[in-house]
């Protein structure tokens, strides 16, 4: 028989702790995380106080090199996974590697989600999803004295108060659509108006883009509908997450809005599995799928995956509706959780 | 200049031994290419006739004592340095050749005699002859060449027949002995003679060609060690079996040459010789061509 | 170790034939040119021929530098499988640049960039694809890396594109295009397409575009000080690592007017030395441990004859034929006693490329002046390793001068071996007019006569050691670093490794551990008095070398009263800082 060779695609909440029972379950099997940011294990949740300077980078990680080593697990970080072929059970490398598995856990997360409306000039946005990004972000944040917020998700808010906070002027565009993993209403956009409001900012909300144009080196104008034109020197887009399936798309997976797996976690494929903000997972009582998004799901779902890989059936089952004071706005979310 | 020291009088070489030659000899004028210093060797020892014979041919050739160095090993041979009024170095058992070659490679107008018995030039140092035959570099080589290991008190040589008793083969030399007037032809040395420690006259002659000749010469003299061996090299037994060189014998052909070294006769003279760039030529000439000036 | 963003380790690994030291030659070449200081030390394959491992390896600095350093910063595969093998030398943030798009997928952990550390930077470049648009072959991967390097590295492209000309200036002008553009490929392609992570940053600095320095191994500057000095017989047998010394010399030489020969053995070889030395011409011969073994007895001669001759010995791994491509300190002991009887001669040994420059100068003075063979320990790291040197700026008047005392004129007879005050007897050469004499390896009396009585013997035998003396107290070098005053640590160490020393020393005294060296480059005779106001000012003392058993340690400890430690290292590689600084820190804490 050869050697059991569990990889996790992923070196998120969900990629970790799936490693971690799957080692506690099995202490001989080669375990291997792929991830293809460079930096290890860290709390995504806290980067908007990354790039104002609240906190530095280490106390970004959850965890150091020391703990895959102690536990055998192989890091590879910076590393792509492009391909994946399922039935000779081997992963396609970008920098063109080829790495075997015997199981296999999906555990990608998401990516930033862009509306199609915004398409057109997609790349004048700026996004936080990543470490990377928030790097970039905080490189270019002394030279900014506006900027322009669009979108209408938690970490748009989030991330909008820490700017101000920062003395740096802000502009809210607010996008009906772009509510995520809200639904709007009216309770939610007065909630939203009045705490961005008190932070400092300053509120468009009946109003869209049209065109957004790069003048030069961090400048930009944003035109909107009602024929406005305003400068700015970053244009941030914040339209929340969804999952990230590009590469598995012709693998044979079935993939609808994430990937689709049984309340087990399991694709239909026998081996391979998925966990985390990637995962669309079924509910038998719903007879439906739903996605979950979110540390503390990803970090539950990872561990009943890992639980099934193992050969013990774990059942993933819809978390609660939790009510939480998100930054002065009453949020009602089965996804969201307050993390420190 | 300093104290003579008590322990100098025991020094033979101290005790100039000029005096001891009678009026004939210092009129000669070969006393110009002798030292003060009295050889140490033992009296009837063949290396007298060599030294004379030596000595004529410096001075047959007006060689500049300020430009003569000569080089020797270790052994009764190596000693020869010491008796010669030029410059001289008497260095380590069995590397003359090397010594002698570094000298005349940076001082190409000096007359460079490398000197050495047959233990140092064919046993230890063997291994240099056929490397400075090779370069062919302008010094005369002379092997003292008595079939023993004088200076050590009579051990068995290189040269030393089979079957004869020494003090390291006192069952007889279970070894063949080297000829090496044929070794020097099979090198391929440019100049290749012999000559007898008991024919000063002829030596004289020898020596003055070898000096005169451009490259490496190498000059085989058969001498007897009288203290050592009185059975195989002794004076009675040679002066008579010498052969003169052939009439016809034609110096550049190397066949032939090496036919008279083997035909079991020991012919007195000049056996090969011809007339190839040496050293220091090929030099001129490599720089002339790749155009390297200086 | 990143000691400064601009302070940084360069290993470019690949198949012997990638041409991994030729690209690092190119990029010492541009870094000299734009004012920085380099060391470049390239690893061997092991095996002569195949296709083995070739790892160019060089540090930048901005600062003078004194060792190769002991992690890598950055990273260049150009080849996966050998790479791999390199990765355990990164530094925690390297960074990693290889090849993106191979000919076709590797076999799992066939590939380099698998195996990057958290921590390290992996930047995946396609660098074949972009030499075959170059060159339409993957030939120029390493010149299409130097690209990268240089965008990645903030450094001036220009100065490459000067170096990449220098180094093809022989082959014909489209191979010099072909390269440019390989290099441009490889800059352009850096500079749009890579987000740069690490740290790693020249930021465009030039410091000084006209340097007169050039880039040396240590065995080139041995033979350029060899040329400078008006050498004349170079003799020599080839022996790795000295042979270079050779074939320059058989190149460079005979246009001035010397002469090269290659003899059957070192024997012979020392024999020539010897020679040209007695006829008053300068001499050298180079050799490593095997060779040195069989000069011995012509170094001994030297000694009795009084015959100056200059022998460098490049050590490597021994005993016997041993670790030919290896490191090693280990010939102390027959450098300064080998031979028989009480032979005293001076040993030298270089720290840096430029004191194998000076001391091989120093060496022929030294040799005239006292009339004595003179030995120079280089060693294999030192042989083989390159750095930036200004010719112009060498001083060797630091350690003294030496001038020949040439006997006058007179009338006979001439005393070769007078008894003097120095030791030092005027000296005649032959060709000199009326001044015969024979030297002679035997005891000998003034004039050079053999004589073996007892009082002549002391007499001739203290005249040789008084020279010793006289150039003691001559050598101007006192070989002290560092602070003054009272030293925690007092380090002493010889040759190679006394840049990895200084670079402790530095470091430990950031960490408040107060301490200094003793860094003699004369190692026998011995400097007794600098040794013994060094150690009192130590609490401790530490010996450095690459040996088993502390060679010089034992040479000094009978000198001094005060217990040597030893730090004594045969790993076959130069002794690092860090090694030095983590067991000192270890012991102190
Ligand atoms: C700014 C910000 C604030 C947030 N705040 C909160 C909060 O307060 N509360 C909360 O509950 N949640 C919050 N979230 C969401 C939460 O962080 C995520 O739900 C959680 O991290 C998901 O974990 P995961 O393991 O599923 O995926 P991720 O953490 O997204 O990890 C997936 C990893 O897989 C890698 N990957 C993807 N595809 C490939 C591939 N093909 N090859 C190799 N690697 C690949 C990705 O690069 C990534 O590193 C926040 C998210 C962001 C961005
Ligand atoms: C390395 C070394 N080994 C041994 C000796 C001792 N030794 C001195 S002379 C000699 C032999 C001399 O014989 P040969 O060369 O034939 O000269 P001869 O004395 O017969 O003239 C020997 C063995 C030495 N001096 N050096
Ligand atoms: S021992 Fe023999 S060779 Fe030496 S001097 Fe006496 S006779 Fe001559």
């Amino acid at each position: 028989m050869t050697q059991k060779h569990f990889v996790i695609i992923g070196n998120g909440a969900a990629g970790n702790r799936a490693a971690d029972v799957l080692r506690e379950g099995d202490s001989h099997a080669k375990i291997t995380i792929i991830s293809d940011e460079f930096f290890h294990f860290y709390y995504r949740h806290r980067l908007k106080d990354f790039i104002v300077g609240n906190i530095d980078e280490t106390s970004l990680t959850v965890r150091s090199s020391e703990y895959y080593h102690d536990k055998h697990i192989r890091l590879r970080l910076g590393q792509q996974v492009i391909k994946i072929d399922l039935n000779s059970q081997l992963l396609y490398l970008k920098h063109m590697e080829l790495v075997r598995y015997t199981h296999l856990l999906l555990c990608t997360g998401g990516k930033p989600r862009m509306p199609e409306i915004h398409y057109r000039y997609r790349e004048h946005f700026t996004s936080m999803i990543t470490l990377d990004d928030a790097k970039h972000m905080k490189q270019q944040l002394p030279a900014v004295k506006r900027m322009i917020v669009v979108g209408g998700d938690l970490i748009s808010v989030q991330i909008t108060k820490r700017l101000l906070n920062a003395g740096i002027e802000v502009v809210f565009l607010v996008d009906r659509d772009a509510f995520w993993p809200l639904t709007f209403s009216d309770v939610i956009e007065k909630d939203f108006n009045r705490a961005l409001r008190r932070a400092g900012a300053k509120i468009i909300s009946d109003d869209a883009i049209v065109n957004i144009e790069k003048l030069g080196h961090m400048a930009y104008q944003v035109r909107t509908r009602s024929g406005e034109n305003l400068e700015c020197n970053l244009v941030g887009g914040f339209f929340g997450l969804v999952p990230q399936v590009d590469f598995l798309v012709g693998s044979g997976l079935d993939i609808d809005r994430g990937i689709l797996v049984d309340e087990h976690l399991k694709t239909h494929f026998d081996n391979v599995y998925a966990a985390g903000d990637c995962a669309q997972v079924y509910n038998p009582q719903l007879s439906n799928y739903w996605v979950s998004i979110g540390w503390g799901n990803a970090v539950k779902l990872g561990e009943i995956a890992a639980h099934n890989m193992l050969g013990s059936p774990d059942t993933a089952i819809r978390p609660p509706i939790n009510v939480l004071d998100y930054e002065g706005i009453e949020v009602k979310t089965e996804w969201w959780q307050e993390v420190s | 200049m300093t104290n003579q020291r008590s322990d100098d009088n025991n020094n033979p070489l101290l005790n100039s031994g000029i005096e001891y030659f009678s009026d004939e000899v210092k009129r000669s004028g070969i006393m110009n290419y002798r030292s003060t210093a009295l050889p140490t060797w033992c009296p009837g020892c063949g290396y007298y006739g060599i030294t004379h014979g030596l000595a004529n041919a410096l001075k047959n050739l007006h060689v500049n004592n300020n430009n003569l160095v000569i080089v020797s090993g270790i052994g009764c041979a190596g000693r020869y340095p010491f008796f010669v009024k030029g410059y001289g170095l008497h260095g380590i058992h069995g590397r003359a050749l090397p010594i002698a070659s570094g000298i005349k490679m940076v001082r190409p107008e000096f007359t460079v005699l490398a000197i050495g018995g047959d233990g140092d030039g064919l046993g230890i140092g063997g291994g240099h002859l056929p490397h400075a035959i090779r370069r062919n570099i302008d010094i005369t080589y002379i092997l003292f060449d008595n079939a023993i290991y004088g200076l050590t008190k009579g051990q068995a040589s290189p040269t030393t027949p089979f079957g004869q008793y020494t003090k390291t083969t006192p069952y007889g030399n279970p070894e063949k002995p080297l000829n090496p007037i044929l070794i020097g032809l099979a090198y391929g040395a440019s100049f290749v003679a012999q000559g007898f420690a008991g024919f000063p006259q002829d030596l004289t002659i020898v020596f003055q060609e070898a000096i005169q000749h451009k490259g490496f010469s190498f000059v085989v003299v058969t001498t007897p060690c009288v203290t050592f061996d009185h059975a195989n090299i002794t004076y009675q037994r040679f002066r008579n079996i010498w052969k003169k060189i052939p009439e016809d014998h034609d110096k550049q052909n190397l066949a032939n040459a090496m036919a008279l070294a083997q035909d079991g006769n020991y012919y007195n003279g000049i056996l090969f010789q011809d007339h190839r760039n040496a050293w220091h030529d090929v030099q001129q000439s490599i720089r002339k061509n790749t155009s390297i000036t200086k | 170790m990143i000691q400064a963003a601009d302070d940084i380790v360069i290993k470019i690994c690949g198949s012997a034939g990638d041409g991994s030291i030729s690209a690092v030659e190119i990029l010492n070449r541009a870094a000299a040119l734009m004012g920085y200081h380099i060391m470049n030390f390239d690893a061997y394959p092991a095996e002569i021929r195949g296709f083995g491992k070739s790892v160019g390896h060089t540090r930048i600095s901005r600062s003078v530098l004194l060792t190769t350093g002991k992690y890598t910063d950055c990273l260049v595969a150009l080849d996966d499988v050998h790479a791999i093998t390199e990765l355990s030398t990164m530094s925690k943030r390297g960074v990693l640049i290889y090849d993106s798009k191979p000919p076709q997928y590797h076999q799992e952990d066939q590939a380099v960039a698998g195996f990057i550390e958290p921590g390290m930077i992996g930047y995946g470049i396609p660098l074949r694809e972009l030499s075959t648009i170059a060159v339409r072959s993957s030939r120029s991967r390493n010149i299409v890396a130097l690209g990268v390097l240089a965008a990645l590295l903030h450094l001036q492209a220009e100065y490459f594109e000067t170096a990449i000309r220098k180094r093809f200036s022989a082959k014909p002008e489209t191979v010099i295009d072909n390269n440019i553009n390989a290099f441009r490929l490889g800059f352009d392609y850096t500079l749009q397409n890579v987000n740069k992570y690490d740290e790693l940053d020249f930021q465009h600095h030039v410091y000084s575009s006209n340097r007169d320095s050039i880039i040396m191994s240590g065995n080139e500057a041995a033979a350029r000080a060899c040329l400078d000095a008006d050498l004349r017989l170079y003799a020599g047998y080839p022996i790795t690592p000295a042979t270079r010394i050779m074939e320059i010399l058989a190149k460079e030489l005979p246009l001035k007017g010397g002469f090269v020969v290659q003899t059957e053995d070192e024997i012979s070889a020392a024999g020539h030395v010897v020679g040209a030395g007695f006829a008053g011409a300068r001499s050298l011969t180079a050799t490593s441990g095997p060779g040195i073994c069989l000069m011995s007895e012509m170094i001994n001669l030297a000694v009795m004859a009084e015959i100056p001759s200059v022998f460098i010995d490049s050590q490597r791994g021994g005993p016997s034929t041993g670790l030919p491509t290896k490191t090693e300190q280990s010939d102390f002991n027959i450098a300064a006693f080998g031979g028989s009887g009480d032979s005293p001669r001076p040993v030298l040994a270089p720290t840096s490329v430029p004191e194998c420059y000076l001391l091989t100068r120093i060496a022929f003075d030294l040799a005239e002046c006292y009339q004595t063979p003179v030995i120079i320990l280089m060693d294999f790291f030192l042989s083989n390793r390159f750095e930036d040197i200004d010719l112009n700026q060498l001083n060797s008047n630091v350690f003294g001068r030496f001038t020949p005392q040439t006997a006058p004129l007179k009338d006979q007879p001439y005393l070769r071996f007078e008894v003097t005050d120095t030791g030092i007897s005027p000296r005649a050469i032959p060709g000199m007019e009326n001044m015969f004499h024979t030297v002679t390896g035997l005891e000998h009396d003034e004039r050079g006569f053999p004589n073996y009585g007892k009082a002549n013997h002391l007499k001739m035998t203290a005249k040789r050691h008084k020279k010793m003396e006289t150039l003691v107290r001559d050598w101007q070098e006192t070989g002290t670093f560092g602070p003054e005053g009272q030293l925690d640590v007092g380090f002493i160490s010889w040759g190679s490794s006394v840049g990895a020393v200084m670079e402790a020393i530095s470091l430990l005294n950031d960490q408040n551990i107060h301490s200094g060296g003793f860094f003699p480059r004369l190692l026998s005779p011995l400097q007794t008095s600098h040794l013994e106001v060094f150690s009192r000012r130590c609490k401790r003392i530490i010996v450095v070398e690459m040996n088993y058993t502390g060679q010089y340690a034992n040479y000094l400890q009978v000198a001094i009263s005060k217990r040597m430690e030893r730090f004594t290292r045969v790993d076959a590689e130069p002794i690092s800082s860090e090694d030095i600084v983590n067991w000192i820190i270890k012991d102190e804490s």
